[in-house]
């Protein structure tokens, strides 16, 4: 007896309850699964050994329990992971070099010490850069006074007095330019 | 339990009831085990697997929808855990259950050596029957096998059995009756 694809499944169907019009040679494979379905009933069931089904139960009374203690470590991880988030979103606001770490051996100790004795350095120089300035602001007024002045410098400054006079004291007549 | 009463009982689990979690075991714990034990053909792995049947039951619960048969829901996760068992122990054979070759009983060799000395009644007569039917299964292939025991330890429809082994229908049956077929002439001979 040799039935397709097509066939099983009809049959399958009509062992499943459903209103299948069946061929004879299906109605008898049919009946023949049915039979060996019946002569089966009963044999393959098990005892169950005592003790494993009380077993069981403890085991899920256990789990019941259980997601009670889980829903308190849910809540302890997700307190720490808004902490970590706050944290993460505040370090960017922080000005550099002001998060130290006092584990010297920290890379992020280390690149703050660096960044400070930068900071140092850089005050030094500046300093440094003035003093220089200013010594040479007093050179170049010594070089400025020591030296004889020349003589349309003097005059310059003789018409410069006469005008300051003039416009001070309401002269009557302006100095006479000569050229 | 059937039709209202376990649909109440069930909605009460799913709302959180321990005891109705514990009537869902006692009803179904003894189709389980037997379910397991024709599967790995252990008590060891079968008394394993029903605790940890036990637990997804908790676990899952929630996501059955009443709209569906509560019998293949829960034998579809039985099924995907044997299947999950055999490959465990076929991929690392140290995984093997410890197991002196179980008789019906679940009894240890040493209670079966005091058993030895005892008289032969109608339940040791049934036990040898239920291990010769043991090992007319253990002699099908595993695809087949599982068919015919989703089909009687599950309640489980043709068309169901093909949905939870994911092949046709029409091949479901074919293997059914080829596999009924050949436990006959085994245990007939």
């Amino acid at each position: 007896m040799t039935l397709n694809d097509r066939q099983w499944q009809r049959v399958a169907r009509g062992m499943d309850g459903e209103g299948v019009e069946l061929s004879a040679e299906e109605r008898s494979v049919l009946e023949e699964v049915r039979a060996a379905e019946q002569a089966l009933l009963g044999r393959l069931d098990v005892t169950l050994p005592a003790g494993v089904l009380a077993k069981a139960e403890r085991r899920m009374t256990a789990e019941l329990a259980r997601p009670r203690r889980g829903i308190r470590w849910v809540y302890g991880a997700v307190a720490a992971a808004a902490v970590v988030l706050i944290v993460a979103g505040l370090l960017p606001l922080l000005p550099p070099g002001s998060v130290t770490n006092k584990d010297a051996a920290d890379p992020l100790r280390a690149a703050s010490t660096e960044q400070l004795l930068n900071s140092v350095a850089l005050t030094e120089v500046e300093a440094e850069v003035a003093l220089l300035d200013s010594q040479l602001s007093e050179l170049e007024a010594d070089l400025w006074l020591s030296r004889a002045p020349e003589p349309g410098e003097a005059k310059m400054d003789s018409i410069e007095q006469q005008l300051d006079d003039f416009w001070l004291d309401g002269g009557a007549s302006l100095p006479e330019i000569e050229g | 339990m059937q039709g209202e009463r376990l649909r109440e009982t069930i909605a009460s689990a799913q709302a959180g009831s321990a005891d109705a979690y514990r009537a869902l075991l006692r009803v179904y714990g003894p189709r389980l085990y037997g379910y397991f034990y024709r599967a790995t053909r252990n008590h060891h792995d079968a008394e394993d697997l029903l605790g940890e049947i036990s637990l997804r039951l908790v676990r899952r619960l929630k996501t059955y929808d009443e709209r569906g048969r509560f019998d293949p829901w829960l034998f579809r996760i039985a099924a995907n855990m044997v299947r999950d068992r055999i490959r465990r122990i076929k991929t690392a054979p140290s995984a093997l259950s410890f197991s002196f070759g179980d008789d019906e009983s679940g009894a240890s060799p040493i209670d079966r050596i005091a058993d030895d000395a005892a008289p032969v009644d109608a339940a040791a007569l049934a036990a040898e029957a239920s291990g010769a039917l043991q090992d007319a299964l253990a002699k099908l292939d595993e695809p087949t096998r599982e068919v015919i025991l989703l089909r009687h330890f599950g309640g489980m429809s043709y068309k169901e059995i093909a949905e939870v082994c994911g092949c046709p229908l029409g091949t479901v049956l074919a293997r059914v009756h080829r596999g009924l077929k050949k436990l006959r002439v085994i245990m007939d001979t």
